[in-house]
């Protein structure tokens, strides 16, 4: 309201009371937020409300304190459930497609905290076309708006109105988050994802060289020396591989279960100091514990940076188990071909002069250089180039 | 290198990341991958307005309650309506214009009350659907024609578009049936955009002493500022914005004009206290985002983030209400007078008050497009509007054609 509403005559009308306290509201007008997507049963849609926008038409706020306690939604629980499903109707090839909401849930949208609820609709496997009639709050609020997202990829945007209530849309499903799938699928799909990750993501394969580069070699009286065979140089290369496996599996396993989280302000830098850690002990060994210590424990933060990854790539609520080990197997699948491409040349050269100053040396030195330059990056959060 | 040493550097390491992991195990429950959380039972994760502490909340669902069971008059209908509209004016909640026109709907059909189709032009005016608003106010004049509130809402809603001569037509209705004093501050904002700035200041003084009650005299109060203002007199325009805050702290149109003299006259760290509990309004927001630009805070960039949301926000609505701040925004926080130019060209098609003036003539010289800035331009020198800021831009731009 910019403009000097002449309320004169109105405030003769209207009391205006003082507040004991300013109570912190998000000033947005009011909005749902509505997401289809593909489903076994036809369809699947999750439905955002402002708890702002329920209390208001339920007066869920028991106590009336302004102050409302998940406790007191969850005692309104069928209230809600039955308002929000009396407020939209999904048709397909012209019959109503009967609904079932799930697990009312907390989400922070932008401007405030919104109920989320997942709503499954039975219109039959085939069904592809949809009609959406939207008329929630409108009867309270003309001004409320539905922002309908499809989430198949195609991601088209609806906004509805009270004056525009309705929309049809087809839903086609494809990629990893629209379609359902089998556990063998799932499992196959987020090993490609695994692999492509490690592939791209070029400061754990760094960190599996700096590992790999030594593991052609012994430590002898503070110096160097080749492996004299075959069989110990796989027992060194496998431990090494085997210990930073099992630890990023064991923490990317725990934050995409939601049992750790950190922030990746905090995980990434680390990641970078791990290279430098890593490239200080090839060229000064100090970490006790044989070849299995530095990379365990550093494996465990590289295990955060993997399950940002697949944050990203959203897990199928219905398949985390099945994604999990799929992606980390895709993950294993990369640093072997890592292992194959790197080990067999340096077993070759292990006894030249040149591959200690050249590859232990210089290359440890390299990644070290690069890392410190991640390093502050990361810190600084700013990208210099 | 001893074994004791080599031990405790591994485990230091070890050590450390396990720390890493017990602070994250800490934060866990916080979020998960999609954002969805269930809290615990005695968690507050709302704030929601109180019907128990605050007594307009109450009597607002009191009243709501009776009419959706269908046992209540057409007064207490408007009665509600009129609480949504102050308290959409003391919290800035549009939620409230909603409510309001909810409620009004029905009592705007075909036999409609005219107090009714004032109230939700009033909503329409807050909401910059002048048309609306203006169709609702005919309407309500058709069925009661002498309504000094119909008369004053459609003389300001007039300005606004720029019709100024059916605006102060309007404001003769108005001084028909109202005081000396009202009659007088309908007529101040056209009399001053039309080049009598300092003569309706005057007379607008000298009515002053009628003013009946805080809440005409604040009114009166933020006019005098602005009058004095486009006369350059910046300390009379100080005294009366501070007087009008005094009187109504939550007149958030004297707190913006206020804030933008200080913001003007290089008292940007006086803006940043002035705004400093701004409601959550666009209109001070964007004001304070210049506060903090002008003194270096480091909440700017938090800032820019929120208004820059915002104003998305609102275009995925579909519906840019804030053209004037996001053009502001857009020139004076983003540095893009381009997109600045755009925003205040697409604002100036619907609404022609000083500000949307300057926004134009601003946004067209920093853009080197000075030729755009012909609409303002034409506004100014067919006004006759005073303010020497905006006619040295329209010099400028000018000059440059």
């Amino acid at each position: 309201m910019k403009h000097r509403l002449p309320l004169t005559y109105l405030a003769g009308a209207a009391l205006l009371v003082a507040l004991p306290a300013s109570l912190a509201w998000a000033h947005r007008p009011s909005e749902s937020h509505v997401t289809f997507r593909a489903a076994d049963s036809g369809a699947a849609a999750r439905v955002d409300v402002a708890l702002r926008d329920i209390d208001w038409a339920l007066a869920i706020d028991a106590d009336g304190d302004g102050s409302l306690t998940w406790g007191e939604v969850v005692a309104r629980r069928a209230d809600i459930e039955t308002h929000l499903l009396t407020g939209f109707s999904v048709r397909a090839a012209g019959a109503p497609c009967p609904m079932q909401a799930g697990k009312q849930q907390l989400i922070e949208h932008s401007d405030g905290p919104y109920l989320s609820v997942p709503v499954s609709l039975n219109c039959g496997a085939s069904a592809q076309n949809f009609e959406l009639t939207y008329k929630l709050f409108f009867d309270v609020d003309p001004q409320h708006r539905a922002l309908v997202r499809i989430d198949d990829g195609s991601d088209k945007t609806f906004v509805l109105s009270a004056s525009s209530p309705k929309v049809n849309f087809a839903l086609v499903a494809q990629g990893v988050a629209a379609k359902p799938q089998g556990v063998f699928a799932v499992t196959l799909s987020f090993m490609r994802h695994g692999a492509e990750h490690i592939a791209a993501g070029f400061d754990h394969l760094l960190f599996l060289l700096l590992l790999l580069l030594p593991a052609v070699l012994r430590r002898q009286d503070g110096r160097w020396l080749p492996m004299p065979s075959l069989k110990p140089t796989v027992v060194e290369v496998a431990k090494v591989v085997t210990a930073f496996t099992s630890a990023h599996a064991i923490t990317m396993s725990a934050a995409a279960l939601g049992l750790v989280s950190v922030p990746s302000s905090l995980v990434e830098p680390a990641i970078a100091l791990s290279l430098v850690i890593a490239a200080a002990n090839n060229l000064w060994p100090i970490f006790a514990g044989g070849r299995w210590a530095l990379p365990f424990s550093l494996g465990l933060l590289h295990g955060f940076g993997f399950s940002s990854a697949l944050a990203d790539l959203g897990l199928p609520s219905n398949r985390i188990l099945p994604a999990l080990l799929g992606f980390n197997l895709g993950v294993e699948l990369g640093q072997l071909a890592l292992v194959a491409a790197v080990v067999p040349v340096a077993f070759l050269f292990r006894r030249t002069r040149g591959y200690r100053s050249v590859a232990i040396t210089g290359g440890s030195l390299a990644i070290a250089a690069v890392a410190l330059f991640w390093f502050v990056e990361r810190v600084l959060a700013v990208s210099f180039i | 290198m001893g074994q004791r040493l080599r031990t405790a550097a591994t485990s230091a390491l070890l050590l450390s990341v396990l720390g890493i992991v017990v602070v994250g195990a800490a934060l866990a429950p916080k979020s998960s991958a999609n954002g969805l959380r269930t809290p615990a039972s005695g968690e507050a994760v709302a704030r929601v307005p109180s019907r128990a502490l605050d007594p307009a909340t109450r009597e607002i669902a009191r009243l709501h309650t009776a009419i959706k069971a269908g046992n209540a008059d057409p007064a207490q209908a408007l009665r509600l309506a009129r609480l949504h509209l102050t308290e959409a004016r003391r919290t800035a909640d549009p939620r409230h214009f909603g409510h309001a026109e909810a409620v009004l709907g029905p009592l705007c059909g075909d036999a409609a009350n005219p107090d009714a189709l004032v109230l939700r032009a009033m909503v329409h005016q807050a909401r910059h659907k002048f048309a609306r608003s203006l169709t609702d106010l005919d309407r309500a004049l058709a069925l009661q024609p002498t309504d000094p509130q119909a008369w004053l809402v459609r003389a300001s809603v007039l300005t606004v578009v720029g019709r100024y001569e059916e605006a102060g037509q309007s404001c003769d209705k108005v001084a028909q049936q109202a005081s000396r004093f009202i009659a007088t501050a309908c007529r101040a904002p056209i009399d001053g955009l039309l080049g009598k700035a300092g003569a309706t200041a005057a007379a607008l003084g000298a009515v002053m002493d009628g003013a009946n009650g805080a809440g005409e005299r604040a009114w009166g109060a933020s006019l005098l500022g602005e009058l004095a203002l486009w006369t350059g007199d910046v300390v009379v325009a100080e005294r009366w914005f501070r007087e009008a805050l005094t009187l109504d702290p939550e007149d958030r149109y004297s707190r913006s004009a206020y804030a933008d003299l200080l913001l003007e006259t290089g008292r940007a760290k006086e803006a940043h206290v002035l705004l400093s509990n701004a409601v959550d309004d666009e209109g001070l927001l964007i004001r304070l985002a210049l506060a903090e630009q002008a003194v270096g805070a480091a909440t700017i960039g938090q800032r820019r983030d929120q208004l820059r949301a915002r104003f998305d926000a609102d275009r995925r609505r579909g519906e840019p209400v804030h053209g004037r701040e996001e053009a502001r925004f857009a020139l004076s926080i983003e540095k893009q007078p381009k997109r600045a130019l755009a925003l205040a060209l697409e604002n100036w098609v619907l609404q022609h008050e000083p500000w949307d003036a300057r926004l134009v003539l601003e946004a067209a010289l920093a853009a080197g497009q000075p030729q755009a800035a012909q609409p303002a331009l034409a506004w100014v020198q067919a006004t006759g509007f005073e303010d020497a800021r905006l006619r040295a831009l329209a010099t400028q731009a000018e000059r440059l054609q």
